[in-house]
């Protein structure tokens, strides 16, 4: 056997040694770190001297270059001397709260601003995660907002009476038609619930899979959406299970069996699907977010694409009433709580939702449209996405989406028992009943 | 007599056929049980959208490279394969080591308790890595470790090194300490012992746990997901949270979901190519005496 080694070492002094070396390499790893930190330590009885001033930023992937180009054109770093760093958020509320939640029972954050949605707003502000915008708000930020978005705002955007989060993005579901196919069979565009229903007869053809409408509605909170659009135009909330809810779920399943317009299919559809299958030319009018409108005219719908196909009308009137034919869901901008750069953050947050750069951020980019009065007094009028927001504002069509405070639980509570009823596994009674009875366990 | 022969040797062939048909029938269920899902990830990977969503199903569709060049141009997919290869390999090579020396320290030393603490060591498998994210945080924030390919190696490591180690200390048992005893007669210290006598003895056993460590670094979701922010420590396997369709949060892009699928599956597949005999030699070498 030959010996590499001169030196013996026994087993254990090996052991010993080797740790020492994996701890020594340990630190070394860490060195950067170490020494960043020793860099930061303040020695007691030494002032805190400012060093670079710098606040970071998070938005989904779709608004990164919107936020770029914002922030050069309206030079905040510039005017401010503090420096953004615009960061990518996740996609989903989940993966969002799996990141935030570690961060923030640790003391700290991922990032000191974040662009976020309705239901991830609910969750944090109710876990005491945001900051109290109140202080920072410009002072005519509410007088700017139309009355649907103040209204709107102070379900969605506020806890307690206490603001967590300013929005930018509002959008609401549009009623999109066939104007070719309505114009060549000679029928107006419905605008009421029997004239919906009506449709069936005029535009379905089971055998070529074609349905006067379409939606997505497959459970993970597709369903919920139409559910609540539904039972919002029948004049009520479907989280209180009351009597709205149960005519709107009574008019879907009519819908679906009865009168043959919609697509029963629908309950295994997505929105990719559903889009999917009005440029395939199988629906005649149906129920989208705005993000249908940037489909049909992309380059893969080139051929297909004409604006008769794409029309836009305002929803139909449910027993409600006109105020809730519709409803909005919207993005905007929170502080953490323990944001690290709190101070920079608040700068940051007052500048974006102020009045002058509320206009200039819409014109970036459409995800910062909304209906504030000097936005839409400044958005190009010859814009499709403008003109269905001023129809749908001066229509007074725009209601407020249904809330419930633990709405993710909630929702899934409601789309469980509502699919088993669209699908004839359960009766009408039966489901809202067992729905009331999973509601109230929640509480 | 031979009527009863022929009866049994028909009885016998029947059976062997039987037997085949058996074995075949379930060798077919069984790959399309695994195929099928690859193959409608490669099937999506490569489609435009408009043949994801249509009907009658399209289950050739043209295939084309857009998604990997939107997937391209929507994320850092440089910097995030970077960062997934330099974590994944230092993960493993840092499991490896760490998990070797404390392997052989339990399979040889006898000390008090340490078949206790090899079970402590197990148990902390079962506590849920979601629920040591809180702590984790604190700890990495603590030394400056966040965000960085350093902090999360680190933390992936200790995750994976009670299981490395049981299994290590069953290949390392498995050497006859005899070996061990010629060596240090021949004058042999214990570095050379480890690197050349054990280690090519517990070779299959060291692969097989590089490369179930490698996969499970690599596919490894929650850590990248909490404790990164910018793409200077973000992985691939991330970029599926941030992809989009359209420039919207409403729409689900399966195709470039998909598309990173088959990203982070070619690397897997031809580590495992290169590997598999040492992992099957891995794999059954430590089950038995």
């Amino acid at each position: 056997m030959p010996t590499s080694s001169k030196f013996k070492i026994t087993r254990r002094e090996f052991l010993r040694r080797a740790g020492s070396a994996a701890a020594g390499a340990a630190l070394a790893a860490n060195a950067p770190g170490v020494v960043a930190a020793a860099r930061d330590a303040k020695p007691f009885g030494v002032p805190h001297i400012r060093q670079n001033r710098k606040v970071r930023i998070a938005v989904g992937g779709w608004a990164e270059q919107n936020m770029l180009d914002l922030l050069e054109r309206t030079d905040f770093s510039g005017q401010t001397g503090i420096d953004v760093e615009v960061v990518l958020r996740t996609d989903t509320k989940e993966t969002e709260i799996t990141k935030i939640v570690g961060a923030v029972q640790a003391g700290t954050s991922p990032y000191d601003i974040i662009d976020f949605e309705d239901e991830l707003t609910t969750t944090l502000s109710q876990a005491n995660y945001m900051l109290g915008l109140d202080d920072i708000l410009p002072s005519d930020l509410w007088d700017d907002f139309s009355p649907e978005m103040v209204a709107y705002s102070k379900v969605w955007s506020m806890h307690n009476d206490e603001t967590f989060r300013v929005i930018h993005n509002w959008e609401m579901p549009i009623w999109w038609y066939r104007k070719d196919w309505f114009d060549e069979r000679g029928v107006a565009v419905p605008t009421t619930w029997d004239e919906v229903a009506a449709m069936g007869e005029v535009f379905t053809d089971e055998a070529n899979g074609v349905w006067a409408t379409e939606d997505g509605l497959i459970k993970g909170a597709f369903l919920n959406v139409y559910l609540a659009w539904i039972t919002l135009q029948a004049g009520g909330n479907p989280f209180d299970v009351g009597e709205p809810y149960k005519v709107a779920l009574e008019y879907i399943y009519d819908l679906m069996h009865t009168h043959k317009t919609l697509n029963p299919a629908s309950l295994q559809k997505d929105y990719n699907q559903q889009n999917g299958d009005y440029v395939a030319d199988r629906v005649a009018f149906m129920r989208q977010w705005p993000f249908f409108g940037d489909f049909a005219r992309s380059a893969e719908n080139e051929e297909w694409f004409h604006e008769d196909k794409v029309a836009i009308g305002l929803p139909p009137v449910g027993p409600g009433g006109i105020g809730g034919s519709t409803y909005p869901a919207a993005w905007g901008f929170g502080i953490i709580k323990t944001s690290p750069n709190l101070e920079e953050a608040k700068e940051l947050l007052s500048f974006l939702v102020s009045t002058e750069v509320a206009v200039e951020a819409m014109k970036v980019g459409f995800w910062f449209l909304n209906a504030r009065k000097s936005v839409l007094a400044e958005a190009p009028q010859d814009n499709w996405l403008v003109q269905q927001l001023q129809m749908y504002t001066d229509a007074g069509v725009i209601g407020v989406r249904p809330f419930h405070p633990q709405f993710v639980e909630a929702l899934t509570i409601l789309e469980d028992n509502a699919s088993a009823f669209l699908t004839n596994q359960m009766s009408l009674d039966d489901t809202l009943n067992q729905t009331r009875a999973q509601l109230d366990d929640l509480e | 007599m031979a009527a009863v022969k022929t009866y049994y040797q028909e009885r016998l062939r029947i059976s062997a056929i039987w037997n085949s048909a058996g074995i075949y029938i379930a060798f077919i269920v069984f790959s399309v049980v695994v195929l099928l899902p690859i193959y409608w990830m490669l099937r999506s990977a490569f489609a435009v959208q408009a043949d994801l969503t249509q009907t009658p199903l399209v289950y050739l569709p043209s295939p084309t490279l857009h998604n990997f060049e939107m997937l391209i141009d929507q994320v850092p997919f440089v910097e995030y394969t970077r960062n997934s290869i330099v974590f994944s390999v230092g993960t493993t090579v840092t499991t490896l080591i760490v998990s070797y020396l404390a392997a052989y320290a339990f399979a040889r030393l006898r000390i008090r308790g340490s078949g206790i603490l090899l079970w402590v060591f197990l148990l902390t498998m079962a506590l849920p890595d979601v629920g040591t994210i809180v702590p984790l945080y604190r700890i990495l924030s603590r030394f400056n470790l966040l965000d960085t390919i350093t902090g999360l190696t680190i933390v992936l490591s200790s995750t994976l090194t009670p299981f490395t180690v049981w299994v290590l200390v069953a290949f390392i048992k498995q050497v006859p300490y005899e070996i061990e005893e010629a060596a240090i007669i021949d004058g042999a210290s214990l570095p050379t012992i480890l690197w050349r006598i054990l280690l090519p003895l517990t070779a299959p056993g060291l692969v097989t746990m590089g490369v179930i460590n490698f996969i499970n670094a690599w596919n490894n979701l929650l850590y990248p997901l909490s404790f990164s922010v910018t793409p200077a420590s973000k992985t691939l396997s991330v970029s599926i949270t941030e992809v989009f369709a359209g420039f919207s949060p409403w729409g689900r892009p399966w195709e470039l979901i998909m598309a990173v699928g088959v990203t982070m599956v070619i690397p897997i597949t031809l580590l495992i190519l290169v590997s598999q005999r040492a992992i099957v030699r891995g794999l059954t070498g430590g089950a038995v005496k």
